[in-house]
């Protein structure tokens, strides 16, 4: 035993400890499917014969076939050649839980020329996450499929369950599985259509390759996901069992074969806790953390009430948060404050978060074996066993067999989560053995150490929340509940801005955001530095209140090595991106509040921002609502984003009407820019040849000095107007460019004095030291 | 223990188990005419109990259980050797039974 902050550790007794029946050996274990090439319903017995997807492979091969064969139909064959027999086509478990990925794309490629570059395909952002889970094989399939989605932005979920009306093995590991949807939660416009068909099939090996879903019927077109098999199991559990000191040696496994009242069919082996919910689905882990409690922590009668139980949990449960987890602290102690009536409980629903508590009292009527037992010790090892389980199911959330239809009234929280018949003779965990016809010799007599179907559809397919501990209220199972949170790991933390003190924004003024990501994983982590600015890697959310969510996609995107750098834990990256246009045009065309947020794939997860308001004036002349109509267009847009493109000479036109009649309005310094931006280099452009000569390039010659002196006159006359508009990072990268097109056309002097300028505009805005430092080192290179 | 005499002469302890169904009625259990206890009901679950009510009683006493919200009330039938009085409410109805044994709760 060794003290550690407080906790006495101790290995938990176990009455027993010999495994299971090895899966494939189990008779309750449906390891596939097997039809003949011309009938394929009906699952057919393949116990010992295969194993999981991804798992090892079947050894020997498949085929011959240790199975019964279905009789070949006649005509049989004669000494003529006859009709081929086909082999059976043998499919093996899919039972489990599939997520969806996205199909591989390719990057885009550079573009060839400066010049007008086009819109490139960008990395569709995954929106949603899609879980589903198939149950058609392994331990007590119910034929469901069901599916969760969440959308990320804007934050809504869906969950559906599917009851299944085929299940076709057409070849070797080539199976189809079609189900109806029959319960919805949620928002039911992210799963639309009414049939689920789910496909398994072999690729390169001789496992399954792909795996796929479909939705379909319902009027709908139908949609395709592609899956990836994550789990046999349909959830993750952690158990831990700690045990008071005085409630003695504790049963946590149980040899069926032990007591002669059960089932002529039941098999002997030795269940344990992790066993149990193994089969009914779920990926058990249990605990290294076992405690043993003092019996102090009961109070000073030395019996258990639930709040001291609660406490217990509070203080030994290594897990213990007041947060949904899947995770469950069982406790084995003496005795409740209740007396010897109570054998067991579920305790916790108390606090915020419920069932993640339950207790089981080695000192109660379950000791009580009945007189004249066969075999009284084996009965107190199975009733404490049995009770451990049924204590832990109602963690799940499940209710005792004779309350499955019980309403507390019809529609209210303690409504069944679907309309439900009571069992009250189901040989089920839940069911009390004692209240059976017969009582509790009838009840182990017929008793195969299961959940009964309704429960396990609930735990299996329910929506998670109902399920998952510490997440809906004991008992509750109904009413509308906000989408489950994105899970964060809290390594990043992305924020939107403007580089201004208001959101605000005039009328036609292009709206440019800062994003920056910060590394707050406490430790150094290897990220790409131009993951915000390259405008392949950021998805931005823009919706006008009242309006329609639209996705941002850059116009322009920067191609380049992908290359790791290091970043430091507290250090951030930055990026700028103006996001008024997306490829398929204005984002931002009219007055009023928008909101806007910045997701990024970070590959293991999916880093949102903060929601950031912004609000676009009316026009406050009317030549800015008269050259609204010319200016909100695709082509403007594009001169725009691109900062120029003299081919689209009539938005050109477009944006010289801005500069003139609308010189107050920040969009003029932007039109000014773009303007006179392509003459800062020669600039290729793509015209019709005359003569019929079709497409030819002509370079038009740069007019440096004058492109230079206009964009030094709209972007210094006003430093603190032009930096506010068009943004910290893009303002002083223009600055930047201009100096140095300065310097490549001869003008030493004038590059040198605008970089000097820049300098103090960059103090003047108390932007980033290291930035200031860059900038005033290559003034010294200068001279 | 429940079953055991009392020394003073024919006194019992009987527990009245209220078990399932209550959502919070209130009743009262009247002894020989007398209130002897009052119980708000409302059953847990995850136990299928919502109270236990010991009390103690001579041989003959009538016992009776009174709603206090319906003032509906019912005799209670005792029998030697049944001190578990088992209550449930079944559509508004109060339905007794004495049990030999402990009843337990999971
Ligand atoms: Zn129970």
């Amino acid at each position: 035993m060794e003290q550690n902050e407080g906790r006495t550790r101790a290995p938990i007794e176990h009455a027993q400890s010999p495994a299971a029946i090895p899966e494939a050996e189990h008779p309750d274990y449906l390891a596939g499917r097997m039809s003949d090439a011309d009938d394929a319903s009906g699952p057919v017995d393949t116990r010992g014969f295969t194993p999981v997807p991804d798992g090892p492979l079947p050894d020997p091969l498949p085929g011959p076939f240790p199975l019964p064969v279905p009789e070949p139909r006649l005509p049989l064959p004669g000494p003529f050649p006859g009709p081929i027999v086909p082999l059976p086509a043998f499919c093996m478990a899919v039972s489990g839980r599939y997520r969806h990925v996205q199909p591989t794309l390719s990057t885009p490629l550079p573009t060839p020329i400066p010049g007008p570059a086009r819109p490139v395909p960008v990395t569709p952002f995954n929106l949603l996450r899609i879980t589903v889970r198939v149950d058609v094989d392994r331990f007590f399939p119910q034929n469901r499929i069901s599916i969760e989605v969440s959308r990320i932005f804007p934050a809504s979920s869906a969950h559906a369950i599917a009851e299944v009306t085929s299940d076709k093995c057409t070849a070797m590991n080539r199976r189809t599985v079609t189900a109806n949807i029959v319960y919805r939660d949620g928002n039911a416009a992210l799963i639309p259509g009414t049939t689920v068909t789910f496909t398994a099939r072999r690729t390169t090996g001789l496992g399954y390759g792909a795996y796929e879903l479909t939705l379909s019927g319902g009027g709908i077109t139908p949609r395709k996901y592609m899956l990836a098999f994550q789990s046999r199991y349909f959830d993750s559990v952690e158990f831990e069992v700690d045990r008071v000191d005085n409630a003695g040696t504790i049963v946590t496994a149980y040899d069926t074969g032990s007591h002669p009242t059960r089932p002529a069919t039941l098999p002997a082996e030795t269940l344990s806790l992790a066993s149990i919910f193994q089969r009914a689905g779920f990926d058990v882990s249990m605990s290294p953390n076992t405690t043993v409690i003092p019996t102090s922590g009961a109070g000073a009668n030395g019996t258990w009430s639930d709040t001291e139980m609660h406490n217990a949990m509070v203080t030994y449960w290594s897990r213990f948060a007041n947060k949904p987890q899947w995770a469950l602290w069982v406790l084995y102690a003496a005795r409740h404050d209740q007396g010897q009536s109570l054998g067991g409980v579920m305790f916790d629903d108390i606090g915020p978060n419920h069932r993640q508590g339950t207790a089981l009292f080695t000192d109660s009527f379950i000791q009580n074996a009945p007189p004249g037992d066969a075999n009284p010790a084996a009965w107190r090892n199975r009733m404490q066993f049995w009770t451990a389980v049924h204590e832990m199911g109602h963690a799940f959330n499940l209710a005792h067999s004779w309350q499955k239809a019980l309403g507390t009234p019809q529609g209210a929280p303690g409504d069944p989560w679907i309309p439900l018949a009571n069992e009250p003779e189901a040989r089920s965990f839940m069911n009390y053995p004692y209240n059976v016809s017969g009582g509790q010799a009838a009840f182990f007599g017929d008793f195969a150490f299961r959940f009964s179907d309704d429960e396990l559809v609930f735990m299996r397919h329910a929506p998670r929340r109902f399920v998952q501990m510490g997440n809906s209220n004991w008992f509750e199972n109904h009413g509308f509940e906000a989408p489950d949170p994105l899970r964060h790991s809290g390594n990043w933390r992305l924020s939107v801005r403007p580089n201004r003190a208001e959101n605000s924004y005039r009328f036609l003024e292009p709206v440019t955001m800062e994003m920056k990501l910060e590394n707050t994983s406490g430790s150094p982590v290897l990220v790409e530095a131009d993951l915000l600015a390259d405008g392949r890697h950021v998805t931005v959310f823009v919706q006008r209140e009242g309006g329609a969510l639209r996705q941002w996609r850059p116009m322009i995107t920067r191609c380049h090595e992908p290359h790791a750098d290091r970043l430091e834990s507290g250090a951030a990256i930055y990026g700028a991106q103006m996001i008024s246009t997306s490829t398929d045009g204005w984002l931002i065309d009219e007055p009023g509040f928008y909101k806007v947020q910045v997701a990024i794939d970070m590959g293991a997860e999916i880093v949102v921002s903060n929601v950031l308001r912004l609000y676009v004036a009316p026009p406050v002349s009317a030549e800015e609502g008269a050259v609204a109509a010319d200016y909100f267009t695709e082509d403007v847009a594009r001169v725009m984003a691109f900062a120029g493109a003299p081919q689209l000479s009539s938005a050109e036109d477009v944006l010289r009407r801005v500069v003139k009649t609308c010189a107050t309005n920040p969009a003029a310094l932007h039109a000014e820019v773009a303007l006179t931006n392509p003459q800062l280099r020669d600039f290729k452009v793509l015209e019709d040849g005359k003569g019929g000569k079709g497409l030819v390039i002509r370079a038009q010659a740069a007019k440096v000095d004058q492109a230079a002196k206009a964009q030094v006159a709209a972007l210094l006359k006003e430093p603190q107007k032009a930096a506010d508009t068009v943004g910290h990072i893009p303002y002083f990268a223009q600055l930047r460019t201009v100096a140095e097109m300065m310097e490549a056309d001869g003008n030493e002097k004038g590059a040198l004095d605008l970089m000097k300028r820049t300098v103090e505009v960059m103090k003047q805005r108390k932007i980033l030291a290291s930035v200031i430092d860059n900038a005033e080192r290559r003034i010294k290179r200068r001279g | 223990m429940p079953d055991e005499e009392d020394d003073d002469g024919g006194l019992h302890r009987v527990e009245f188990h209220f078990q399932e169904g209550f959502t919070g009625q209130s009743f009262e259990i009247l002894v020989a005419g007398k209130l002897r206890a009052s119980v708000t009901a409302r059953t847990r679950f995850q136990t299928g109990l919502a109270h236990i009510e010991p009390v103690m009683l001579r041989d003959g006493e009538e016992v009776i259980i009174r709603q206090k919200d319906t003032g509906a009330q019912r005799k209670v039938h005792l029998h030697p050797g049944r001190p578990f009085v088992t209550l449930t409410l079944v559509n508004g109805a109060l339905k007794i039974d004495a049990l030999d044994q402990t009843p337990g709760y999971l």
